[in-house]
């Protein structure tokens, strides 16, 4: 029934245009990754890091991994960020304190964001980065596939992370709970 | 510039401009609504006078002109920000509760299919792969411009409001994405433009899942911030809740996003429920998908799809104005425990039993005993569930008409 | 890396990236223009917290209360779950009847359901979600 899809015909000029918004993404998301390592105030911390998120989801769509993309958006920016904002309030006298940074903390920082920088640099030189064309992408990223992928492929991972979301929950209600 | 960019980009601007239009107008029926409810005339003079140019109106034409004085005074109002607030996030909470609520409704395929020239063009949004999903991510999003405009407004009504927001915007979320899985178990597709061809000229969804409608359309009105969930505005407690604050266009940008969101809302009912773009269920009167057509005859299915789209989405908000002016609001123990002993686990029973019909390969009409069956289980347990004390205790003040008779001396 | 880009889901998103410029667009033209057009006095009564007419009491920026740190963790594992189900309930109808596919299928998914389940009883049980 649903065979004959409205396909685009002729994506010439708009592929033109993807260039531009993958710039534009990248620039949103250093750029605010940026603003939240020399931002003092810690709930605009959290902002930049909502439009970090954001921008990393927009990088997805571009690379037609939709479904990534939605749950980036989903899990990161709607779910681990409210997260972060409310451990934030929780813990913080105020949260508009003004955070200051030790000598020590820095230069601890700056070695471990080194390591970090190092390590993915190895990772990349080591990944074989084929150029694919659009079909092959399209089917690699296609939902189905990763259904398929994850719950037979995968499977371990997969119900290591439902474990994981149980001890979560369990220790999350253990340390809050307000009767025995 | 494929065809089916150039169809959904003239869609897209219309009815953004549609909507845009249609919100401050909504404005005036919900005050219109809640003037019938309560048996006054409400807005019915500010009309611009241009009903005495038009013989046999009234002068003031009902209020029309209501919105467009309202729009006006938004802008020349002061653009006040609170000495003590955080100016960045003070200003970008509007515009952080609007953007997303612009963006999420792009999936609704309004005209349905139009076929030409042999390829089968969307008349409507956008037909992305992960449809419905995209509406989650951008409604995940919402939360931010309510929970940034109450911590930087430096006032402990905002304060509170956006707390009790965000807990409830995140605690609603989960049924919402649970009735969504389970009309995508059912179909096995997340698109919406399939989701309404399956529907279409066939039967509703609401006749197999009424029980999933209505939970829907709960969790609708909760994440929307809607009487009688919201608390996050609450007039009586909050004065105005996290927009106390806010004065000029920024307030009028967080209600252009709640309305935004209650018309996004609307349509995703009606195209998971109430078959989208379909007159009547079980008759088939508009073409479907990659049906051959004549132009003329296709163009006006076009037409009369978005029509129908439009009146349904405007019944259902209506349906929401009523019942915002009927319901009293809850309280928030009460809020939090509909969604997380409630609906969070009749959601979860929803899903295992439509499961449950598509692993036997059953007919679908075997998910409206499947509802009720759900019912029934929640029915049974329900006196085996364990209770907690009695949250609404009544504190006999003397002279209060709970005093119990005090004992002459 | 650019190449990756599939044309077809391309021309689909096109309509999306506009509506976002626009939507940006017209939040920032609203928030400038409302700022130009109104007047701008400050005063020091006019710049005080509202608080119902009252002199404001202590600060608005204090901690709250836990619960809703709760509220957001459970939120969060019920989101992470939902997630993974989406892949599943798209796949799951339109498996092969005659392999043993579905079956396999609707156990390893129960047992992700089952962990989650266990996790929400035993928070019931711990009044997690009881607010009073």
């Amino acid at each position: 029934m649903f065979t004959t899809l409205a396909a685009g015909t002729d994506s010439e000029s708009l592929a033109q245009v993807a260039p531009f918004l993958y710039l534009i993404f990248a620039a949103i998301t250093i750029l605010s990754a940026w603003m939240i390592v020399i931002s003092q105030n810690i709930v605009r911390m959290a902002m930049y890091l909502l439009f970090t998120l954001g921008g990393v989801a927009g990088l997805y769509f571009l690379m037609s991994a939709e479904f990534l993309a939605a749950i980036q958006l989903i899990v990161y920016a709607g779910g681990t960020l409210i997260l972060i904002v409310f451990g934030v309030m929780l813990t913080s006298k105020n949260p508009f304190i003004r955070l200051q940074t030790m000598l020590w903390e820095r230069c601890v920082a700056i070695g471990l964001g080194l390591l970090l920088a190092m390590l993915m640099v190895i990772a990349l030189a080591n990944t074989p980065i084929k150029q694919t064309g659009t079909e092959a992408v399209a089917q690699n990223h296609d939902i189905h596939t990763l259904a398929i992928t994850m719950l037979s492929k995968y499977l371990v991972p997969f119900e290591v992370a439902a474990v994981l979301l149980l001890v979560v929950m369990i220790g999350a209600a253990y340390m809050a709970r307000r009767r025995a | 510039m494929s065809a089916q960019f150039i169809a959904s980009l003239i869609i897209m601007l219309v009815m953004l401009h549609v909507f845009l239009g249609s919100i401050s107008y909504l404005i005036l029926l919900e005050r219109k609504v809640a003037s019938w409810i309560q048996h006054r005339l409400g807005p019915n003079r500010t009309g611009l006078p241009y009903g005495a140019f038009i013989p046999g109106l009234p002068k003031t034409l009902w209020g029309l002109g209501q919105p467009i004085a309202d729009a006006i005074k938004n802008f020349l109002k002061e653009d006040f920000i609170a000495p003590g607030a955080d100016r960045i996030l003070f200003i970008l909470a509007p515009g952080l509760a609007l953007i997303p609520a612009l963006v999420g409704w792009i999936i609704v395929p309004f005209g349905g299919y139009l076929h030409l020239n042999g390829t089968n063009l969307l008349m409507g949004g956008a037909p992305l792969n992960i449809g419905i999903i995209f509406v989650l991510a951008t409604g995940s999003l919402a939360v931010y411009g309510v929970v940034l405009g109450g911590f930087a407004s430096n006032n402990k009504y905002s304060f509170l409001g956006g707390m009790r927001a965000t807990a409830q915007m995140v605690s609603y979320e989960i049924p919402l994405g649970m009735t969504i899985l389970t009309i995508i178990l059912m179909y096995g597709t997340a698109r919406a433009d399939y989701l309404i061809e399956f529907q279409a000229g066939g039967v509703w969804n609401i006749i197999y899942q009424p029980v999933l409608a209505m939970m829907f359309y709960i969790c609708g009105l909760a994440e929307c911030n809607r009487a009688p969930f919201d608390l996050a505005e609450c007039e009586q407690e909050l004065v105005g809740g996290f927009h106390t604050e806010y004065s000029s266009m920024k307030f009028a940008l967080f209600f252009m996003g709640e309305y935004f969101h209650m018309i996004t809302s609307a349509a995703i009912f009606s195209l998971l429920f109430l078959g989208g773009w379909d007159i009547i269920p079980f008759v088939k009167l508009l073409p479907a998908m990659g049906e051959q057509t004549t132009l003329v005859w296709g163009i006006i299915a076009v037409l009369l799809k978005i029509g129908v789209f439009c009146g349904k989405i405007t019944f259902l908000i209506f349906l929401a104005m009523v019942i915002r002016w009927s319901l009293p609001r809850f309280r928030f123990d009460q809020l939090m425990r509909l969604a997380w002993q409630s609906l969070i686990p009749i959601s979860l029973m929803m899903l295992i039993m439509t499961g449950m019909v598509v692993f036997f390969g059953l007919n679908r009409w075997w998910l409206l005993p499947g509802n009720f069956l759900v019912v029934g289980i929640v029915y049974v347990l329900m006196p085996y569930l364990p209770k907690g004390p009695a949250v609404n205790r009544r504190v006999p003040l003397e002279g209060s008409r709970f005093c119990p008779p005090v004992a002459e001396a | 890396m650019l190449t990756l880009l599939a044309q077809e889901s391309f021309s689909h998103y096109g309509a999306v990236a506009v509506l976002i410029m626009m939507a940006v667009i017209f939040a920032v033209a609203n928030l400038i223009l409302t700022h130009l057009l109104g007047p701008q006095k400050q005063g020091k009564i006019k710049g005080m917290t509202y608080e119902s007419g009252m002199n404001p009491v202590g600060s608005a920026r204090r901690r709250f209360n836990v619960r809703f740190y709760i509220v957001a963790m459970s939120f969060l594992v019920f989101d992470v779950e939902i997630v993974f189900l989406y892949p599943w309930a798209t796949v799951f109808p339109s498996l092969s009847e005659h392999s043993d596919l579905p079956i396999v299928f609707l156990g390893r998914m129960l047992f992700f359901v089952l962990t989650t389940v266990i996790a929400f009883v035993y928070a019931w049980r711990k009044g997690v979600f009881r607010y009073d």
